[in-house]
């Protein structure tokens, strides 16, 4: 990097980029360009852009976040600052907006038709075929399914609890992480500022898929983070399913719900994991990782070196400092999986703006 | 109009709730907040306390007397936000790199970290400023604008600044060759 150089020409081409640019200027740039705000992975290569491509794309990114604050920001028609506080602001056990009502569904056991509001404490049914949808305060929205049975349990600012005792969800919410929680039979989701689906029967068997974000399942014995465009199998009384991607191969997925099922019986060398390694892609990297942080016995095994060739090279883990500090020690490959950061809520801008169509399409898959 | 020109109309605007014009602002000054912030945290909270900056800004647009002064104060917003999360125990987000920053080449991730190592150690303007210019890109012109600093302050703050940058950069190297 250090290379003869002129002050005066350095200072013309430090100043305002005025040719003939200094090499050792420009090298510095470009290393450093990938520190700057949100230049995105996707944008990001190895070698440097030229310069009109780089500008272009970063003008790219920052148009996608332009757009979405936009969006946000028309919303502040009320006074500035004014829209933020009012959308987290909820007075204490008011009752939620019941938007729109489909097909058979009942509120305390009479016809939710014409009525447009659920208390806390109130009892919402849904029928075959029947749909309802609730604005989650004002921080979202939330769609119940068909064939379910929900509950308002709690509602005030900041904090927003819901019963889902069978049944089928779709929230999205903009918030602070923890804002909203849903109970179920045998565990509590909570949200982490996202989009996600839950689907539950009355003894705890179902699916949650996180669209957006982060979400945390988890009672009294346990806790999983579930990122987005990933799916968890809840498993009634037992510990729900290792987090998987939603692009995962069957056979990934077989394979994994055969180390679920043993859990830390689950041999390191076993035929089970060497065919989930077979299988892994780099998007499978939550899985791996979430493995080893479970049943730390698979770090003997081909599991943890699949997971090292998947991971970045700076993200650093051997197999000593495992055995030696356990699940901390992975705290580099923890770090490296390509989510957005929890704290980032603020960032899901588009997660302020529901469609119901879609929800829709995503309460009625069949996986 | 030159962009300097439009700055207090676009904060007049976003006073009275113009969505535009906050996004306008956003858009020109989140960058340099970014760069202010890089200067004291880590990259990965820096992200994030670009958000929290802005938040703040926002609610509390009313009490900016000038208009004009916008550049100046959302500045000192953001060096309060950086000094405030340096004085807390641990990194917002507990770690002690960002590894989503690092380039896809080794060598590349190491020089940079070098780098930002070396202006680091720089004084606070001339880190500041050398920031804005080779990590966020910004002219000197642009920095001036958007910092509420005069041009002349900016350039002697650059041009002081990549020399000692150079001269650090240089004893590393030195010290690195003197070993092998």
């Amino acid at each position: 990097m250090n290379m003869p150089h002129d002050p005066i020409r350095d200072d013309d081409y430090l100043w305002d980029r005025s040719d003939p640019a200094d090499p050792e200027i420009a090298r510095l740039e470009s290393v450093l360009a990938p520190y700057a705000l949100r230049v995105e992975r996707s944008v990001r290569t190895s070698t440097p852009l030229p310069r009109t491509q780089a500008t272009h794309a970063r003008r790219s990114s920052r148009w996608r976040i332009a757009l979405a604050s936009a969006a946000v920001m028309a919303m502040f028609a009320i006074g500035v600052g004014g829209w933020y506080r009012h959308r987290l602001q909820w007075p204490e056990g008011q009752p939620w907006q019941l938007s729109a009502v489909n097909g058979e569904a009942s509120i305390d056991g009479r016809a939710a038709a014409g009525i447009h509001s659920l208390a806390p404490g109130s009892v919402l049914e849904t029928g075959k075929g029947g749909s309802a949808n609730l604005r989650a305060a004002r921080i979202g929205q939330v769609v119940l399914g068909e064939n379910s049975r929900f509950s308002l349990v709690e509602t005030r600012s900041g904090r927003h609890r819901l019963q889902l005792e069978h049944g089928s969800l779709w929230a999205r919410v903009w918030a602070p992480p923890g804002a909203l929680g849903v109970s179920m039979p045998t565990a509590d989701v909570l949200d982490l500022g996202c989009e996600f689906v839950l689907k539950t029967d009355a003894e705890g068997y179902g699916q949650l898929t996180v669209r957006s974000g982060w979400v945390q399942i988890d009672n009294w014995h346990w806790e999983i983070l579930v990122p987005q465009n990933a799916r968890v199998e809840l498993r009634g009384k037992q510990m729900p399913g290792t987090p998987y991607d939603l692009g995962a191969s069957a056979a990934f997925v077989a394979a994994l719900r055969e180390i679920d099922a043993q859990g830390h019986a689950a041999a390191a060398d076993g035929d089970a994991v060497r065919r989930l390694v077979a299988a892994a892609r780099r998007q499978d990297a939550i899985t791996l990782v979430s493995l080893l942080r479970q049943y730390s016995q698979l770090g003997e095994g081909p599991l943890f070196d699949r997971t090292a060739q998947l991971m970045p090279a700076d993200a650093v883990v051997t197999r000593e400092d495992f055995r030696a500090r356990g699940s901390d020690a992975l705290n580099p490959w923890w770090s490296s999986l390509p989510y957005p950061r929890m704290k980032r809520w603020w960032m899901q801008w588009p997660d302020a703006f529901g469609t119901q169509a879609k929800a829709e399409v995503l309460l009625n898959e069949n996986h | 109009m030159s962009d300097a020109a439009s700055i207090p109309l676009w904060v007049e605007a976003a006073r009275t709730g113009d969505g535009s014009a906050m996004d306008a602002l956003y858009r020109r000054f989140a960058p340099v907040v970014h760069g202010i912030l890089l200067a004291y945290v880590q990259r990965a909270d820096a992200d994030d306390l670009t958000q929290d900056v802005f938040e703040t800004a926002i609610r509390r647009l009313g009490e900016l007397r000038e208009a004009a002064a916008f550049p100046g104060w959302i500045v000192s917003i953001a060096r309060r936000a950086a000094l405030d999360a340096k004085r807390r125990p641990a990194a917002l987000t507990g770690l002690e790199l960002d590894r989503t920053a690092s380039p896809d080449r080794p060598d590349e991730h190491l020089e940079a970290e070098r780098s930002l190592r070396a202006i680091a150690s720089l004084p606070e303007a001339y880190r500041e400023t050398l920031l804005l210019r080779l990590v966020e890109g910004l002219t000197g012109p642009e920095i001036a604008e958007r910092t509420g600093l005069t041009p002349g302050s900016v350039r002697v703050n650059l041009h002081r600044g990549m020399a000692m940058l150079r001269t650090a950069l240089g004893s590393v190297a030195h010290a690195r060759g003197s070993t092998v």
